[in-house]
């Protein structure tokens, strides 16, 4: 078949250096030779000059499935990765959260009462509450310092890479083993916070014991945690504002505050939109800095359950209470909010980012 | 990245590598080799050890029992600290001893204090739990409903060498259901105070254990000597307990003649009067700010001399003989309105799954002999589960604390941890303790507390 195609085909873009041409031409009169040794092989033969002429078009086809081919195994290791670990873990999920799975035993298709159940449960409100103002909160305080440090670390000053260093490490350090050293530093009674709270003559806070503070403690420590990569991220941005704007901006007599406001600011709008983007779903998402601050014997997630947000929620449901189709369902309900919100960010940002 | 040997200027952002010369090449590969070798360093360490610490026993790693054909067992237990951790390595030791004629390996597989019940549930669903796991009294309906527990009933009756009275009747009909027994238990604990002699001494007051030999000491006298030695100036509280439902909403709704269940363990009895009167009382200790809040955290303050008073079970005995540095001794838990303790205890289940259902029992019959409870109790960790003078005796002799009869004392009159087994504990406690928090941290009356739980927990119940 390749033969039939290879007529009159030794002259082609590929084969501009007369060697090739020669070579090309080597090969097949080679092939047409062996094939000529079959029964029948003569006749094929000779028939080949009346095969069908050979297009341009026919043999790219070919060089695109070749490619297609090679393309599509160098993607398979990532796709298989992909495929075992995310897509198939997703639809089974899926199909989960429609039964009545546990840990043990066979699921029952229960049909759409998993998630009733979460629309009516007032656990699951009070961890959709805690959620939401987790996640306002922490998109403020984890942004607006961020940028801060991020103009500051900007400027040309002694000691500028030490400190983005320093700023940086708590991103990268193990997130339970911070957290439950924070454990320690918030404790009422020997923890060094209120240690230093109480020389300045205050009362110590319950930061871990009572619910009142409970959500802020772990709204400090996630915060503390991820200051460091936003301001990376704005610091990234803050090098593709041209200096010439400052200066222009300087010649006609603006204040820095001003320069900030009109310049600094709606250049790195995209940037700011990722950050808050991302730093959104994280929120929503936050697992790690609840449970290790707050779970406790009776497995609730901070006094009172006021460290509990959505996904130890449905944690606590998959693993302490074997729950396993209604966890699913929990998870299917955040992906749908998570969803929303962010096309919600996304159509707003066309009206405050501006794209260069 | 230009690779020319010549003036090689190269600036980013971060202002790191602006350096000029060939010296630069050399400088950014070293870089590079320095961080490609710590990288691996990193992977390498990752890929070897990892292996939980068993110890000095000659089990080592998880088993595989190809030598001389031995067959391993792996049990498991929770430790509350490092020095009860020791405590059971040591009884692992024990068992290997005693039945290493027989080619029975025995392996100590600890699992951390913070999630030990869902890991082994996760581990009994994925089939690689281990032979012999204990679990608290409470679990017992979960775990027993998975399908995975062994019933012990065909083999303690095919034993003729083994005798279960030996065992408190009460434990042991808490294991029972419908004719199956599905556990032995490891030990119990009933809850005392633990008190710090040295500052009642210099308080000039009569320490609970004189108290209770008048047969005066009570929930009042408790509340008066609470008060004399709080002192918020030095960080001092007169009492203490962990927030669970042991010490917490179990002993003080019982001492007040009411509980939370029903007597058929079918229901809440949050909202009885008497139930009411328990929390009413708690209540008050939170608001007078007689002791810390907090879940654990109070039992590094009792240590650290604190504390006056602290409500625990003897797992905590250990901790206080290494860490204390006081004159300390316990006494019989104050009477409320009726006397009452909590008393705790954890069967050792067997898994339904394990290889080799006669090695598991006599490594489970080793655990829980008289020589070996005899042992562990003279560690200090717990409390013989049997009634052999033996056992006893040797729990008596296990001092500090003197005052070892306070434990037994309770047995008779003590709220057992019991499971639930028409509902579920997990979800019941849940709900309850985040109420209970609630209640404590004044944003709900001890009625309404009781209210909203019986209200909440009502679906828990089948």
């Amino acid at each position: 078949m390749v033969l039939r195609r290879a007529v009159g085909v030794h002259r082609s873009p590929d084969n501009r250096c007369v060697y090739q041409y020669l070579l090309a031409r080597w090969v097949h009169v080679r092939a047409l030779a062996y094939i000529a040794t079959f029964p029948g092989g003569d006749t094929m033969t000779k028939q080949a000059p009346a095969a069908l002429p050979a297009t341009h078009s026919r043999r790219h086809l070919s060089r695109r499935v070749r490619l297609w081919i090679d393309a599509f195994g160098m993607l398979l290791p990532t796709i298989l990765g992909v495929l075992i670990f995310f897509l198939v873990p997703l639809a089974i999920s899926f199909y989960l959260s429609f039964t009545d799975a546990r840990l043990f035993g066979e699921p029952n298709l229960v049909g759409f009462n998993n998630y009733l159940r979460a629309l009516s449960d007032p656990t699951f409100y009070r961890a959709m509450w805690n959620t939401a103002a987790f996640s306002m909160v922490t998109l403020v305080v984890s942004t607006v310092p961020a940028l801060v440090l991020a103009v500051i670390l900007n400027e040309r000053i002694a000691g500028r890479t030490f400190f983005r260093a320093v700023f940086f490490i708590p991103v990268v350090a193990s997130v339970v083993g911070v957290t439950l050293l924070w454990r320690y530093l918030l404790n009422i009674d020997f923890g060094f916070v209120n240690y230093v709270i109480r020389l300045f003559g205050f009362e110590p806070i319950p930061w871990l014991t009572s619910p009142e503070w409970g959500l802020i403690s772990v709204i400090m420590v996630f915060s503390w945690k991820t200051i460091g990569y936003n301001m990376v991220i704005f610091l990234a941005g803050l090098q593709g504002v041209p200096p010439q704007l400052y200066e222009a901006a300087s010649l006609d007599g603006a204040s820095r505050w001003q320069q900030f406001l009109f310049i600094t600011v709606p250049m790195l709008s995209p940037t700011t939109f990722f950050v808050l983007v991302t730093t959104l779903i994280n929120c929503l998402q936050v697992f790690d800095v609840p449970v290790a601050l707050g779970l406790t014997r009776s497995n609730t997630i901070g006094p009172a359950d006021s460290m509990l947000t959505i996904v130890p929620l449905l944690w606590r449901e998959a693993f302490i209470g074997g729950r396993m189709g209604y966890a699913s369902a929990l998870a299917w309900l955040l992906f749908v909010i998570i969803l929303l919100l962010t096309l919600i960010q996304f159509r707003v940002s066309r009206r405050w980012v501006h794209y260069e | 990245m230009a690779a020319s040997g010549g003036r090689a200027r190269v600036v980013d952002g971060w202002g790191l590598f602006a350096e000029k010369g060939t010296a630069t090449m050399l400088r950014k590969h070293t870089l590079s080799w320095i961080a490609l070798m710590a990288l691996l360093a990193t992977l390498l360490a990752a890929c070897g050890g990892g292996q939980p610490s068993t110890g000095g026993t000659g089990g080592g790693s998880s088993g595989t029992g190809d030598q001389q054909q031995t067959v391993t067992i792996r049990w498991r237990t929770r430790p509350g600290d490092a020095a009860e951790q020791r405590v059971y390595e040591e009884l692992n030791a024990l068992v290997n001893e005693k039945l290493k004629d027989k080619g029975i390996t025995a392996v100590y597989d600890p699992a951390p204090n913070q999630g030990y019940f869902e890991k082994l549930k996760t581990e009994l669903a994925a089939g690689n739990a281990p032979d012999i796991f204990w679990i608290g009294g409470v679990e017992l309906a979960d775990f027993v409903n998975t399908g995975q527990i062994l019933d012990l009933k065909p083999l303690i009756d095919a034993d003729s060498s083994f005798q279960l009275s030996n065992f408190y009747p009460n434990v042991i009909e808490q294991l029972t259901r419908d004719g199956k027994i599905y556990g032995l238990p490891r030990d119990i604990s009933t809850m005392v105070v633990y008190y710090n002699e040295d500052l009642f001494k210099a308080a000039g007051l009569k320490t609970p254990k004189e108290l209770a030999a008048e047969g005066n000491w009570n929930w009042n006298t408790m509340l008066e000597a609470a008060r004399k030695l709080t002192d918020p100036a030095n960080q001092q509280y007169g009492l203490g307990f962990g927030n669970w439902w042991g010490p917490a909403w179990g002993y003080f709704i019982n001492a007040a003649g009411g509980s939370p269940f029903t007597p058929d363990r079918r229901g809440c009895a949050l909202n009885t009067p008497e139930s009411i009167e328990g929390a009413k009382m708690v209540r008050l200790l939170y608001d007078e700010k007689l002791l810390p809040a907090g879940d654990a955290d109070g039992e590094a303050l009792f240590n650290a001399g604190k504390v006056a008073m602290y409500f625990n079970g003897r797992w905590f005995t250990p901790g206080v003989r290494t860490n204390a540095k006081f004159n300390w001794d316990v006494a019989v838990m104050p009477e409320g309105k009726v006397k009452s303790t909590w008393l705790f205890w954890g069967p050792y289940l067997v898994n339904a799954k394990t290889a080799n259902t006669q090695a598991a029992w006599e490594v489970l019959k080793v655990l829980t002999s008289a020589e070996a409870t005899a042992k562990v109790a003279a560690l200090g960790t717990n409390i013989p589960p049997r009634s052999d003078k033996a056992a006893v005796d040797a729990f008596l002799a296990s001092t500090p604390p003197a005052n070892n009869q306070a434990f037994l004392d309770g047995i008779p009159y003590a709220a057992l941890e019991a499971p639930v087994w028409d509902g579920s504990w997990a979800d019941f406690s849940g709900i309850v303790q985040s109420l209970w928090d609630q209640m404590i941290a004044g944003q709900l009356t001890p009625e309404q507390f009781g209210q909203q739980a019986c209200e909440q927990t009502a679906s828990t119940f089948k």
